[in-house]
């Protein structure tokens, strides 16, 4: 009983104010520890994250190589490699997004819409060979705009990580050819495709820019009509004097084979159009200005890109020219044949256009350039030299800069071409060998860029994946082998002992990093040494307190412990979804695994209730309910999905949007709360905050999300856009606006704020029944009339649940906010995820599997199961980058990223928030808050074991595979998938799982009711 | 109003809730299981060479064709290894009654495994089976599942549905489960069967990849593995007491 009961026996009356003052102090001090407690635990849990995140960095840096960026930037000044002269004194530079090469050549007798619709390209070409020259265009994967266009200006290779940050399009700060323009205070006019402003802004003349939304794929004439309205005037002779350069980006091609296909009538009239836009623009041009026409990339069958078929990087280069006194250096005829849809055509890659442009313009070469001048541009073999010569002293200086001289074949190279050059004749032999010794040494330093920056470090690859599986061990005994009871005791031991080994790390790798010299940097070393650090620190107390035996001793009791049914099935459910990364098979085929995994324990669940001896009747039918409910959900929410490419034919894409879906929206509206609110119910705690929460605020929003998408569905639909009806799609846009800020608004601040507050699930009720034996209620007597058991007597409501029903508020919140976000069929498959948590509670205190390592387990797969059914793969293109832009129509940090983080781990959030319900649903208040946090605290731990143990094992696949065929397409995706949700859950689960959730809650019940 | 002021003027005490009354069952009541002591002739050995045959008849080109076939073979299969099941089971007990009864255990197993065939065709859609395709497939799959793992149980148990709860749900199941063979070849058949859906997603384009061969391949297989289990764990329970005097099994 509780001390407190037994004073007031004591002293009966009298010493009132005595007691108060002591129990004051005595619930000052017990707050007091618990908080100090959970401090503890919080930076323990910081250390953990902190080391899981060196590990993932380390890992990361080793496997995806980022080119290094020098910030260098090329000058005339002491240094020939710029052009004597400028041979043009204008450009007009127009960019055709998606013009597959063969768009523009002769395809004889295809009837195919994409050909013979833009001929005038290659009609010049061969009917004005000395002013017109085309060329097959050859672009390095990823073929993604952002990439061309950097590759297109600055020269260099692009690499894996750039094609993660083309949302990002940040800023290029690279040497590049526009910069050069802008430092010779030459005027840049753009207009088109807003990806250029994203990276050159500050490069254009802004009274001439005009950039047009690209993300639009569906409006395929806006951006065109927008740029031919402004192409034109800018290229009368009244206005030429206001620009030196004029950009122009086309993006109607690339649109209708996204939203179409390319084999689309409208890719004819697109064509057709462009054809003619090309033959004004020739009209219009003076002779002083050099035209450039490209493509940034083709399109595959379907109409998309991305990737590195042959299809998808092959592209056009067409230049012209009317200057007189320049002619195109055009090669054998040879060289320029279309049949076969021009396979043997000539053809450069697109970095070499940039050496190109820039001795044409007489602008020195970027810095980070590593093409080579193409041929046909230059009107003699001497001025070709001469220019080879330039790029070449331009890319050594580049290795010399980037500390690429290793390699001795290029070095070599290097010496064959500037000895031969310096000794050179004037006679047409020598120049033609010399420009073949360039071209040589460009090949290969090229060749030697290529293999450096595709290169994996196998050093960094190996710490990282030693530190993440330090971290897990670490995990391991934190959260099952070392009893929770000590570990809650031990926290300060810990951090005292780590923070001492950080320091005494660092100072190692310090000295290793100024003794050794090892060939890394000194971050990374310093890194490591934090690394084991944590690692050491950890141990140490234990180590200190227990012994070798000791542990082995706890391993082999956690083994038995752990001898049943249900712990089986979550180590084997760990073991099994850690072997998927083993074969590409299994990880394209995860999603189906998944819910496999989901289905097993339903039917387990389904099984157990069923065999389950000594239990009421009631229980029996509510357990075989609720496993049946679970069952059937999971059914459904594995028939949502998304296919990978590699999937095919097996697979049948139903995340799409329609209008059964969005119908679908209004019904989950009506029916999620009701289904939350008997739940509330069962545990008979529906009363105060619930009412305001579920039936009220839960209701709304839901409601203003199935009006959003209705507006979205409505807006985008084909028969509306064809309609008069078309010219109030600027109301919807900004009506949509409103909804999504209000809704985000309310569910991610206002209902947080109001969380923290502490709402609980109680109401207070009078009843004649003392002696209830309902287990969510307790009697509360008057310490007056305290003496008979069966007066009218005041009962608390929801006391059984308390903890509970006032945490499930926090996760409707998150909830709510990730379901706006997601589209229509995957909000239907979040809301489904609630109930599949609700009914996974109720099982979980039914089958008494509360204290079970596979409670945790089952949540982190339910979270995986709802990342692919709300329309996610592990693939990047299956990242729904257009839900960034529901709060806002540009990019706006913090809140287009928060909606991506919301869209794309939505159902991870969601999980992670409902870990400490595994412990808090359906128990009475507590006494002892510092257990049950300790109990939570093993919960999430052991989420994060489970979670780490799959991070690590693609880790190692990844690696492992690195050679593999499928590395960038299957396993780094995945890894990166990993890596990312490592991150999140750590930080989640921390911050507002632990600190704001289980915090609070604690503290809140503990004042009220804990004495 | 802060908490701690109202805090004395009250005591809250907590009644105990039912679930409280645990009723804490004295072990001294032995439940009893039959518990058949002639394993070796009720090993489901049949299982391993059938599915062996049927590999033989041309199980990898035909599954639908071929199960369809065999349908009544092996139901005539089940029908001898149901009566070496009960012959098994009388055999260790005195002559009683049941022994009359014998032709109508086994008829009203086989007609009752035959119905739940459709139980276990909808737990295997439930569990991911395909929707629309290879219904047919699938259900010859559940009625061979429902043949092979629940008709033996139905004859062991003689039916008795209060029994085979208590069988699996007792306390000491893990324990109970593990000694009887004909118990074991049926988790066996439901663990192969799940175990049986790992290659699947396998890209390698094999004939033997086909919906449901591996799937019934793992039952079959994992059905005569798992009564064996009960045999090494014999074996290992005599090892293990050989030096101390024999323990009673």
């Amino acid at each position: 009983m509780n001390p407190e009961t037994k004073a007031s026996g004591l002293y009966p009356g009298g010493n009132q104010y005595f007691l108060q003052r002591q129990q004051q102090s005595r619930s000052r001090i017990k707050q007091q520890k618990f908080w100090f407690t959970s401090l503890g635990y919080l930076i323990v849990l910081s250390f953990f994250a902190l080391l899981q995140f060196i590990g993932i960095i380390l890992f990361t840096q080793g496997f995806l190589l980022s080119r290094q960026v020098l910030p260098q930037v090329s000058s005339c000044n002491g240094s020939d490699i710029c052009s004597e002269g400028a041979k043009f004194d204008k450009l007009v530079f127009l960019v055709i997004d998606a013009l597959r090469f063969d768009f523009t050549i002769d395809a004889e007798g295809s009837d195919k819409h994409y050909h013979n619709n833009f001929p005038i390209l290659h009609k010049l070409s061969q009917e004005e060979p000395d002013n017109a020259l085309l060329l097959k265009f050859i672009s390095d994967p990823p073929t993604t705009t952002l990439q061309r266009l950097k590759g297109l200006t600055t020269g260099a290779l692009p690499t894996f990580i750039d094609a993660g940050s083309n949302f990002n399009g940040d800023a290029i700060d690279e040497d590049n050819w526009i910069l050069q323009l802008h430092k010779n205070n030459k005027s840049v006019a753009f207009m088109g495709d807003d990806t250029w402003m994203a990276l050159f802004e500050k490069y254009f003349n802004p009274k001439l820019s005009f950039p047009y939304d690209s993300l639009n794929v569906l409006d395929t004439e806006t951006v065109d009509n927008g740029v031919i309205s402004h192409l034109f005037p800018l290229l009368e002779s009244e206005n030429s004097t206001k620009w030196d350069v004029l950009i122009g980006h086309f993006l109607g091609v690339d649109h209708i084979g996204h939203s179409y296909n390319p084999n689309h009538f409208m890719m004819k009239k697109k064509l057709e159009q462009m054809n003619q836009v090309i033959t004004d623009v020739i009209k219009k041009i003076d002779d002083s200005t050099l035209l450039v026409v490209i493509g940034d990339h083709g399109m595959d069958a379907t109409g998309n890109h991305g990737g590195d078929s042959k299809d998808e990087i092959e592209t056009s280069l067409f230049m012209y020219s009317k200057q007189k006194r320049f002619k195109f250096h055009k090669k054998h005829k040879s060289h320029y044949d279309t049949s076969d849809l021009g396979k043997r055509y000539r053809s450069v890659n697109q970095i070499d256009l940039v050496p190109t442009i820039s001795l044409l313009l007489g602008l020195p070469i970027p810095f980070n350039n590593l093409g080579y001048p193409i041929d046909e541009a230059f009107e003699d073999d001497k001025k070709l030299s001469a220019a080879s010569y330039k790029t070449i002293r331009q890319i050594e200086d580049f290795r010399l800069a980037s500390g690429l001289t290793n390699d001795e074949v290029v070095n070599s190279k290097y010496e064959d071409f500037t000895t031969f050059y310096s000794n050179m004749k004037k006679s047409k032999k020598d120049e033609l060998k010399a420009i073949e010794l360039a071209k040589n040494y460009q090949i290969s330093s090229l060749e030697h860029c290529k293999s450096m920056w595709a290169r994996f470090d196998l050093n960094l690859i190996s710490v990282g994946i030693i530190i993440l599986s330090l971290s897990l061990i670490l995990l391991m005994t934190y959260s099952r082998s070392i009893p929770s009871v000590r570990v809650s005791t031990m926290s300060f031991e810990f951090i005292g002992s780590i923070v001492a080994m950080i320091l005494l790390g660092l100072v190692l790798s310090f000295s290793v990093f100024f003794v050794f010299r090892p060939h890394i940097s000194l971050n990374k070393c310093l890194s490591v040494g934090v690394a084991f650090g944590i690692t050491i620190g950890y141990w140490a107390p234990i180590m200190d307190r227990f012994s070798v035996d000791w542990i082995c001793q706890q391993t082999k009791d956690f083994f038995i412990y752990n001898f049943n049914f249900w712990s089986f099935l979550g180590m084997s459910f760990a073991v099994l979804h850690a072997l998927v990364f083993a074969s590409n098979s299994y990880v394209v085929w995860e999603d189906k695994m998944i819910s496999f995994f989901v289905l097993t324990f339903g039917f387990s669940c389904f099984f157990s209730c069923i065999t389950k001896i000594n239990q009421s009747k009631y229980k029996k039918i509510m357990g075989i309910s609720h496993s049946i409910t679970f069952i059937i959900l999971s059914r459904l929410v594995s028939m949502i999905n998304v296919c990978r490419e590699e999937q095919h034919p097996y697979c049948k894409v139903t995340f799409r949007m329609s209008w059964w879906s969005v119908l679908l929206l209004y019904v989950i509206a009506i029916i999620i709360p009701l289904i939350i609110s008997s739940f509330y119910k069962l545990t008979n705690s529906y009363y105060s905050a619930a009412p305001i929460w579920i039936g009220k605020g839960v209701r709304y929003m839901l409601l203003l999300n199935a009006i959003y998408w209705t507006l979205d569905f409505i807006g985008n639909h084909d028969k509306f856009l064809a309609s008069s009806w078309v010219s109030i799609s600027p109301i919807l846009k900004s009506l949509k606006l409103g909804i999504a800020r209000v809704v985000l608004g309310i569910t991610l601040v206002l209902t947080n704020f109001g969380w923290s507050k502490g709402p609980l699930c109680i109401s207070i009720g009078a009843t004649n029944n003392v002696d209830n034996t309902s287990e969510s209620k307790s009697s509360v007597t008057d310490n007056n009339s305290s003496s008979s058991g069966n007066s009218t007597s005041s009962i608390i409501l929801g006391y059984g649940n308390i903890y509970g029903s006032s945490y499930f508020l926090l996760v409707l919140n998150f909830a709510v906010s990730a379901i706006f976000v997601s589209k229509p069929l995957g909000a239907i498959s979040l809301s489904i995820l609630l109930v599949q948590i609700l009914t996974l509670l109720e099982l979980i205190d039914m089958l008494d599997l509360r204290r079970n390592l596979l409670s945790s387990i089952m949540l982190c797969i339910l979270g995986y199961q709802h990342f692919f059914s709300t329309g996610h793969q592990a693939t990047i293109p299956s990242i729904q980058w257009e839900t960034g832009f529901m709060t806002t129509e540009t990019i706006v940090f913090p809140f287009t990223h928060v909606n991506i983080i919301l869209n794309t781990f939505g159902s991870f959030i969601i999980v992670g928030l409902a870990i400490p319900l595994i412990t808090l649903w359906r128990i009475k208040p507590s006494g002892k808050s510092i257990t049950i946090l300790s109990q939570i605290i093993t919960n999430i731990t052991t989420l994060l074991t489970y979670q780490t143990l799959t991070s690590l094992s693609s880790f190692i696949f990844a690696a492992y595979f690195r050679r593999h065929l499928m590395v960038w397409k299957i396993f780094a995706p995945r890894f990166m998938l990993s890596g990312l949700l490592l991150i999140v859950f750590n930080l989640h689960l921390i911050i507002c799982t632990f600190w704001f959730g289980s915090g609070r809650i604690l503290n809140q019940v503990n004042r009220i009711f804990g004495k | 109003m802060s908490p701690n002021i109202k805090a004395p003027s009250k005591t809250v005490s907590f009644l105990h809730d039912g679930s409280t009354e645990v009723v804490n069952i004295e072990d001294k009541v032995v439940l009893k299981f039959p518990n058949s002591n002639i394993p070796l002739l009720t090993l489901p050995i049949h299982n391993a060479f059938f599915i062996v045959g049927l590999f033989l008849y041309g199980l990898q080109q035909d599954p639908k064709g071929i199960l369809r076939k065999n349908l009544v073979t092996y139901i005539v299969i089940q029908f001898s290894y149901g009566y070496l099941i009960t012959i098994a089971c009388s055999n260790k007990k005195k002559k009683d009654r049941s022994e009359d009864n014998r032709g109508l255990l086994i008829g009203a197993s086989m007609a009752i495994s035959l119905l739940l065939s459709l139980p276990v065709f909808i737990t295997l859609i439930l569990l991911g089976a395909p929707l629309i395709e290879y219904l047919e497939e699938t259900y010859l799959l559940g009625l061979y599942l429902s043949l092979s793992a629940i008709y033996p149980l139905l004859i062991q148990f003689k039916c008795n549905y209060e029994t085979l709860v208590n069988f699996f749900g007792n306390g000491n199941a893990l324990q109970v489960v593990s000694q009887n063979h004909v118990a074991m070849s049926s988790v066996g058949y439901a663990v192969g069967t799940w175990i049986g859906v790992i290659p699947l997603p396998l890209d390698w384009d094999r004939d033997w990849q086909k919906w449901p061969i591996t799937l019934l391949t793992g039952g079959m297989a994992g059905s005569f593995l798992g009564s064996l289990i009960p045999l090494f764990l014999d074996c290992y329970r005599k090892f293990t007491s050989k030096p101390g005097s024999k323990k009673e099994l």
